[in-house]
């Protein structure tokens, strides 16, 4: 073995496996050869580089390696495979980083913490107001008009309360501008005094229309109000028939009496 | 104000004395056809993941409470077009999510759009545990929360859904209309930001290691 020789071993000699007729070979010619043999005791001197020696070296050269290792360090706690290569220098940095070892522990430690955060109960129970909210509304309103009607009542401001609803009502469906009743008492009236009397069968559709907006209570009323008109109108017929006769018989006496007799009468017509 | 109690995900609390003999596919069945009872048991399951998740989203112990309210309400609205070969939990995130989103909108409290660099952030110091926190029994839970609390919403929601959640990347990116390779990098960088603003807002919890 010459000293070229030598030295291609000397890596496999100082790391790798090697068998035990190289490693005798390489040993043997280290003894015979002052140079070689100064080469293996240089080689095997143990490591003294100091602790910021590599730090220093990245930061005047590539820099910290940290920004790449961050990438992958979410995978490698989580234990996905990555690529060739990557996982032993990503675990040789790890080694060495202890901002990069932290965080890949802080990750594994998220990991299992984060879970515990999927269920937080409320301070008081969401059912009661959830409920409430999706019963059926039939339900909602019995179980309203149930707690509540009996103090509603029971108040002694009750009646009062009725009577002005009541009246609030009855403004609203006879006074207001849009209601279709509003016009019915004076459309009642204006028939009576302007129509022939067969016209007030149009009460009849009003009446049909009163009964579909306000139901069988207000009919009764409508009926009675009915009645009343219709005997009114009656009346109010045969009394300007019998005015209207008393005239008639009048002019007629009147032209049958002298002329000497005309002018008294003249003045009490005027 | 009565001290509030977390839910362990192992099942402990009220909820897992109950004999749990219906599932979901049951139970919303049963609800469909106008089952109170059902409809009762499944607000009762649901209860606390739902709050949890507007807690998450909108940080407010009262919003947080009318959300998950305004949640179930949908919910129970939109029972009866559940599909059954679609996952129930997976579809009552996505309701819970576009909710509380719409109110987060509305209350136009969204934290910034774009990451905080962590060494932007201002240095930690000594603080009490806020509402929210209070709801929450470990201090380790609150640490986390806070911690939550410092990222971008965007993070804190693929988080939320990720890891507090469980769901699935796939579903998530179906629920955010996103590429599947893009939430995948999201969650990546969202877990490495609440890894470090954990360590930034508890460095003594290293030291103890």
């Amino acid at each position: 073995m010459n000293c070229h020789e030598f030295e291609s071993g000397l890596d496999v000699l100082l790391t790798g496996p090697i068998g035990p007729k190289t490693r005798a070979a390489l040993e043997h010619h280290a003894g015979t050869c002052a140079s070689c043999s100064d080469l293996l005791a240089l080689a095997r001197l143990p490591n003294q580089e100091p602790d910021d020696f590599t730090t220093g070296v990245l930061n005047r050269t590539s820099g910290a390696a940290c920004r790449q290792a961050e990438e992958s360090l979410p995978d490698f706690a989580a234990n996905v495979v990555l690529p060739e290569g990557d996982q032993e220098l990503l675990a040789e940095h790890l080694e060495h980083c202890r901002t990069c070892s932290g965080l890949v522990r802080e990750l594994e430690r998220l990991a299992a913490d984060l879970p515990r955060l999927s269920i937080v109960q409320p301070e008081i129970s969401l059912l009661a107001d959830v409920l409430r909210r999706t019963l059926p509304v039939p339900v909602r309103l019995r179980r309203w008009w149930t707690a509540t009607w009996p103090q509603s009542v029971r108040r002694p401001r009750f009646a009062s309360e009725l009577a002005f609803a009541a009246t609030l009502v009855i403004v609203v469906i006879f006074g207001s501008p849009v209601s279709p009743l509003q016009a019915m008492p004076e459309r009642a009236f204006e028939m009576v005094r302007t129509e022939s009397f067969e016209q007030l069968e149009h009460f009849e559709v009003l009446r049909a229309a009163a009964r579909e907006a306000i139901g069988a209570r207000l009919q009764a009323t409508v009926d009675s109000g009915t009645q009343s008109v219709q005997s009114l109108a009656a009346a109010s017929r045969s009394k300007i028939g019998t005015i209207l006769e008393e005239i008639a018989s009048w002019f007629e006496n009147a032209e049958d009496e002298p002329p000497a007799k005309a002018n008294p009468t003249t003045e009490e017509t005027s | 104000m009565p001290e509030l109690r977390q839910q362990e995900s192992t099942g402990s609390g009220p909820a897992s004395l109950l004999p749990n003999i219906f599932d979901y596919s049951d139970l919303i069945a049963r609800c469909r056809r106008g089952d109170d009872l059902a409809w009762e048991a499944l607000v009762r399951r649901l209860e606390g993941r739902v709050y949890a998740i507007a807690l998450h989203y909108l940080r407010d112990r009262e919003e947080a409470r009318d959300a998950a309210q305004d949640i179930f309400v949908r919910l129970y609205q939109k029972l009866h077009t559940v599909r059954d070969d679609k996952p129930f939990l997976a579809w009552v995130m996505k309701i819970s999510r576009n909710l509380c989103v719409d109110r987060l909108r509305r209350l136009s409290v969204r934290t910034p759009a774009h990451s905080v660099p962590l060494e932007d952030a201002p240095e930690p110091t000594v603080r009490l545990p806020s509402p929210e926190e209070s709801c929450l029994n470990s201090a380790r839970d609150r640490l986390v929360y806070h911690a939550l609390g410092t990222l971008s919403e965007r993070n804190r929601e693929i988080i939320l859904l990720k890891d507090i959640q469980e769901l699935k990347l796939v579903e998530i990116a179906d629920m955010m209309s996103a590429p599947l390779g893009t939430i995948k990098s999201r969650w990546n960088r969202a877990r490495l930001e609440l890894a470090k603003a954990v360590r930034r807002l508890e460095p003594s919890e290293e030291a103890a290691l």
